[in-house]
């Protein structure tokens, strides 16, 4: 377990837990000095310790894809992963896509295209979609459909998510 | 005593398919029927949701994002 804890924290002790443990998150460019027990996934200390909740609790079992969130720019399943598994890694939430007060490409197609209803899973969507433009600027409807293939909107909001998605990589990034 | 009517024709079945017209007698103070969709302001258009913007930053609030002083949780 020491190879996924920062090296001063593994030099401490060769156990962890079960109490909270010292930790940093860097969220959205801001460093977090937090203490969580290790059982803490990544998306209770977003949701609980730093009161980002932005990030939604779906199914809290990597099923829904709600909890999505970026590690070093690449979606993840927050609800999947250790907060102490992080480490040095930077992490992205909804509420740093936004740059300032300009949206994202991906969100403003989200509005322009009506892609949510009860908006339950739209952080996770907005997050995974605009991860795969940030990839592949020239997205394809098939790599949309891929690249949201693990969301589950009980809405049923998927046509207009991929048109809006489809929409943002046509005219590219603002 | 009957009440004073007017003679009304009125737009019926959809648009594009079968729209026929009616005539009705109704009421002299009822009010005319509306134009066509056209021609109005709002009905038959597409509203932007009020709250989209706050959807796609991750600011709606939930009732599980809701956290209250001395808040308990039960579990069944």
């Amino acid at each position: 377990m020491s190879e996924f804890l920062g090296e001063a924290q593994a030099a401490e002790s060769d156990t962890t837990g079960p109490g909270p443990f010292p930790i940093t998150l860097d969220v959205n460019d801001v460093p977090y000095a937090v203490s969580v027990t290790p059982a803490t996934t990544l998306a209770e200390a977003l949701r609980d310790v730093l009161d980002l909740t932005g990030t939604k609790i779906g199914c809290d079992r990597g099923a829904c894809s709600a909890c999505t969130v970026w590690l070093d720019g690449a979606p993840v399943a927050s609800c999947m992963m250790l907060a102490i598994d992080v480490a040095a890694r930077k992490v992205t939430t909804i509420e740093g896509l936004a740059q300032g007060g300009d949206l994202h490409p991906v969100q403003s197609a989200f509005i322009a295209h009506d892609a949510m209803q009860c908006g339950f899973c739209t952080p996770g969507l907005v997050m995974s979609c605009a991860a795969l433009l940030e990839k592949n600027p020239k997205a394809t409807e098939e790599d949309v459909t891929a690249a949201i293939s693990g969301h589950l909107c009980r809405c049923g909001t998927y046509p207009h998510v991929i048109a809006a998605a489809l929409e943002a990589a046509r005219n590219g990034k603002t | 005593m009957a009440a004073e009517t007017r003679t009304q024709k009125y737009p019926v079945g959809i648009a594009g398919v079968s729209l026929g017209e009616i005539e009705r007698r109704v009421s002299v103070d009822e009010a005319p029927p509306l134009p066509v969709n056209a021609k109005l302001k709002y009905i038959g258009k597409p509203v932007p949701r009020i709250n989209a913007r706050a959807k796609v930053t991750g600011r709606a609030t939930y009732t599980v994002d809701v956290k209250l002083p001395g808040m308990l949780h039960a579990r069944l």
